[in-house]
């Protein structure tokens, strides 16, 4: 597990050095009222006149100290500021697109294995489909210009298309988890937490669209496999009704791999927000990403990384323990 | 069951799997079902119950249940039927329990699925099996009938003579034993307290001791239930200890049926009577092992007219052409054989 | 050398019957037809892309007609006044002027053989790379797992943008860059099935024959273990398609004028709301082309899971 966080480490670390840039390497330490002699320093600081390798070690110090160094593109505040500001926007719209997908996805397979290869079958594999096919960006701006564009233009309650809250309202709230539909919540502010929901919505289903066909379709096959068991015969020749079939005996066998797959899709939802971020000026963590890319911001990079990577680790872990307790026969 | 036949679709071809078969049970008997595997047995029970798999399908025929047709009954009919008048028992008890569901849970649902349930604990669990139809059918309040259920449960148990059945109703069907596992369906078919009780190959997953004590159990237990049993197995030694009479199956069609004593006396048809050679003699333990020669009939080209007739050692000329068909013997003896023409 | 040759007619007869079961369930499931059509629609197209439009035209700007959309029915854009009237511009023309339909047309062959490059490139590596970590073990297998895991672990996109960022903006760099986030699920898929296939008792029989190692893998397992390779790689045709037109939409692209799906929605960013068809059509496009590739992918994942045979 930590391998895997160094050699990440390592990967991006000598992409962003080894290679010649745009943007000399120690802008990263540097703020913009540093004359030539701090400038000097901070270079032998951090190591920057040592051969490469040796930079990897100065960088880990560095890191461990909790030093990431400075963002100049983004207020010049030091990096770990900025990721972490903007980190609880992107967990809420990972939520809620989580929330999403289950909500939707999960029934969306049931119904496609209980009526196997009949019309709604089809139907619902065609949208399961579809969703895992669509380019995240171009439905991105589908909902954006029928649900805000027309939709204004129509004189029909719109959808806001950008950011996570309305100007107005913003920062009218006391920041305490740093989401803003629970900080609405919790401050007991419904105007805020309703105009943050109603930011929140697009951006969501965007996410969830392109997965949960995935999701859906896991769960069919799932579910495929549990009704042709023999305890579902014997359950039948007990004359109960087909719902408590499907919901007491079938269901629980089969959610076992779908709660597998849906812990390690948020995991990784949380990197992948990058485009619908970009698309909706949703202000979270893919949305700068970007543009760290753009400004050789490696440190960012990094971290943004390394924050994803062990995201999807621990969700590894907490979702082998909730296995457990869906299934009776895996003991810990 | 009257001329039914069964047919299946399979990739391959039509498969027909049943072939106009007549059978019929009395009640309070038991009646074994005996044939080699795959010649249609547990296909019989699943057409009884109308579970056959989406791809088979009844051809012709009727299922008789006190006199209604059970082919004729529509989906919710069936399942009232499945949950007060038959009950089965399966043949693998560990992949025929859930495996994410208790003990508790299985045999409750088998109380709760009736709509007729007893008001209160005041019954033995004896007399509760005893009294098919209860009386008092007044609303009961769900908790309350939860409670109910759950004592009948574990007086159940104790029935089926599992030791320390509060700790059973609270296990997991993989943590019980084999035995232990058959006797938690056996006491979820009773639980439904049905007329018709099917035991499909109920021993065959268990090892000879077992075997012999689940069987036991179920010759105890004929007098305390009220119903008749069809006991399929491919083992004539089981059917010889527990039935009163025995229907002999082959390829998919009722050879012989003759009440247990008749039949081992005096087997008439040929593959009863190869039947009987090929169970090995305790007190000739150095005789040869017979066998019958040839090959099961492929079920979707079977021979014309009798299908036992390519392996017969009696076969005649009619024999494959036409399909014989029932003569009496008399003393209730059925025979489907040219050789027996009366 | 005769049990060899009796062992492979087996083999033939056996998966010919696999193949004939599996045509028969094809003929049986819809969406697989529907997509199995669309996919030849559009390999028609890419084939013959450059006789229905002229290439050059690809080069050809007139920004003096772009942004509008005028044709017999609609009339839209804000260059709508120079923008002649009564041409039959059937989707509108782009940021360059250029009629969008005609650069659709060529975009597309430029996408699909993208993909099926990178997807070829990576099946093979990563194919390779997981029999090898299969079937050698021990550290090789450890080393190679653990740089699998590295890559997995990256959010797809990213790494993609990372490597472009760094090594520019050409054709190999872009395809290089989407094929190093697509190669690792291979790995991990063939090596599962590699280290499954060599308990079996045919593997035994082989070695015992006298088979080397490296026959048994290539000729042998491989062979076996192909069905769910298939079906990842018809699956990851339209993810590749997604992944690159995703990438050129950001502004990754080599050159702002290459007709390519993803680099003609870009330019539309700024133009949502007044000329909405510019990310609207060529998006539609690459929705269907992945949808067919993936109808026939699950399709096909359907039909060769062993466990849902009847």
């Amino acid at each position: 597990m930590t391998f895997v966080l160094f050699g990440i480490s390592l990967m991006v670390f000598y992409l962003a050095r080894g290679f010649p840039s745009a943007f000399a390497p120690w802008t990263q330490y540097i703020t913009r009222k540093m004359n030539a002699q701090q400038i000097q320093a901070i270079i032998e600081q951090h190591g920057f006149n040592k051969p490469l390798w040796e930079q990897y070690v100065y960088w880990l110090r560095d890191v461990l100290q909790g030093n990431w160094g400075y963002s100049n593109w983004a207020n010049g505040l030091p990096t770990y500021e900025v990721f972490a500001s903007r980190f609880p926007y992107t967990v809420e719209l990972t939520i809620a697109a989580t929330i999403l997908i289950i909500v939707i996805g999960i029934p969306l397979g049931i119904l496609s294995a209980i009526k196997n290869n009949k019309i709604s079958d089809h139907i619902a594999r065609l949208v399961a489909l579809t969703g895992y096919s669509t380019p995240t960006y171009w439905f991105a701006y589908i909902l954006q210009l029928v649900f805000f564009y027309y939709f204004y233009t129509l004189g029909l309650p719109y959808l806001p298309s950008s950011g996570a809250i309305s100007p107005t309202l913003a920062g009218t709230v006391p920041a305490i988890t740093g989401l803003p539909i629970i900080d609405g919540i919790l401050a007991g502010n419904m105007n805020y937490t309703l105009d943050a929901v109603a930011h929140v919505i697009l951006p969501a289903f965007t996410l969830s669209f392109t997965s949960l066909g995935y999701l859906a379709r896991i769960v069919r096959a799932s579910m495929l496999e549990v009704l042709q068991q023999d305890y579902i015969t014997m359950a039948r020749s007990k004359g109960l009704s087909e719902r408590i079939v499907i919901c007491r005996h079938a269901l629980k066998n089969a959610l076992g791999p779908a709660m597998t797959l849906t812990g390690l899709f948020a995991a990784s939802l949380l990197g992948g927000a990058v485009v619908t971020e970009y698309v909706f000026s949703w202000p979270g963590v893919g949305d700068l990403s970007l543009q760290a890319v753009f400004q050789g911001d490696s440190n960012f990079l990094l971290l943004y990384t390394l924050v994803t990577a062990l995201i999807i680790i621990i969700a590894n872990l907490v979702v082998d323990i909730g296995y457990a307790f869906l299934d009776p026969r895996v003991k810990y | 069951m009257k001329n039914l036949s069964v047919n299946f679709q399979t990739y391959r071809g039509e498969v027909k799997a049943l072939q106009n078969m007549d059978l019929e049970i009395f009640s309070h008997e038991v009646l074994a079902l005996v044939g080699e595997s795959g010649c249609g047995k547990s296909v019989t029970a699943l057409t009884i119950l109308s579970l056959l798999p989406p791809n088979g399908h009844v051809t012709e025929g009727e299922i008789l249940l006190n006199g209604t047709d059970l082919l004729k009954k529509t989906h919710d009919e069936m399942r009232y039927v499945r949950s007060s008048e038959i009950a089965t028992i399966f043949q693998d008890p560990m992949t025929y329990l859930n495996p994410v569901l208790t003990i508790a849970t299985q045999l409750k649902e088998s109380f709760l699925v009736r709509t007729d349930f007893p008001l209160s604990l005041n019954q033995t669990i004896e007399e509760f099996l005893a009294t098919k139809r209860s009386s008092e059918t007044a609303k009961v309040h769900r908790r309350k009938r939860e409670d109910i259920a759950e004592q009948l449960s574990v007086d159940l148990l104790k029935l089926v003579r599992l030791s320390d059945p509060e700790r059973v109703m609270k296990q997991y069907p993989f943590e019980l034993s084999g035995g232990m596992r058959q006797r938690c369906m056996i006491a979820m078919a009773l639980a439904r307290r049905p007329s018709l009780l099917i035991a499909d190959e109920i021993t065959t997953a268990l090892d000879v001791t077992i075997q012999a004590q689940v069987l036991s159990l179920l010759m105890s237990l004929r007098d305390t239930i009220d119903a008749s049993t069809l006991l399929i197995t491919h083992d004539l030694s089981i059917a010889a200890e527990t039935a009163d009479r025995i229907a002999v199956m082959y390829a998919g069609n009722i050879v012989e049926v003759a009440s247990t004593k008749e039949l081992f006396r005096n087997p008439l048809h040929p593959y009863t009577r190869l039947l009987m050679k090929c169970i090995p003699d305790v007190r000739k333990p150095k005789a040869r092992l017979e066998s019958i020669q040839g090959n099961v009939p492929d079920l979707i080209d079977p021979p014309n007219g009798c299908r036992f007739s390519p392996r017969c050692p009696k076969v005649m000329n009619e024999c494959r052409a036409e399909k014989p068909t029932l003569k009496n013997y008399g003393k209730d003896h059925l025979v489907h054989c040219f050789l027996y023409k009366r | 050398m005769k049990n060899k040759s009796a062992f492979k007619s087996m083999e033939m007869r056996a998966r010919t019957a696999d193949a004939r079961y599996a045509l028969h369930q094809v003929r049986q499931n819809v969406l697989v037809l529907a997509g199995t059509l669309l996919v030849i629609f559009y390999l028609v197209i890419s084939l013959t892309a450059n006789y229905l439009v002229e290439p050059s035209l690809a080069y050809k700007f007139d920004f003096a007609q772009s942004y509008c959309w005028s044709n017999s029915v609609i009339s839209w854009g804000k260059n709508i006044e120079s923008c002649p009237v009564g041409t039959n511009l059937v989707l509108g023309t782009d940021g360059f002027g250029r009629d969008l339909l005609k650069m659709i047309i060529l975009a597309i062959p430029v996408d699909i053989s993208v993909a099926f490059i990178i997807v070829a490139a990576s099946t093979i590596f990563g194919v390779v790379l997981g029999a090898v970590a299969g079937e050698v073990g021990g550290k090789v297998d450890e080393i190679i797992l653990r740089i699998t895991d590295i890559f997995l672990a990256f959010p797809g996109l990213l790494l993609a943008l990372v490597f472009a960022a760094i090594f520019g903006r050409t054709m190999q760099n872009l395809i290089i860059a989407v094929l190093l986030v697509w190669w690792p699920v291979y790995v991990r898929l063939i090596r599962g099935q590699v280290l499954s296939e060599k308990e079996k008792n045919y593997v035994e029989a082989l070695r015992a024959l006298g088979t080397s190692r490296v026959r048994v893998l290539f000729n042998h397992i491989i062979p076996n273990t192909i069905y769910p390779v298939l079906v990842q790689s018809t699956l990851d045709v339209g993810g590749v398609i997604l992944t690159f037109s995703a990438l050129m939409f950001l502004g990754f692209s080599p050159n702002p004028a290459l007709p390519e799906l993803g680099n003609l929605a870009a330019d539309g960013i700024g133009h949502v709301f007044t000329a909405p068809w510019l990310i609207v059509f060529p998006g539609l496009t690459i929705l269907l082309i992945t949808l067919a590739f993936n109808l026939i992918g699950d399709g096909l994942r359907d039909i060769l899971d062993p466990r849902l045979r009847r």
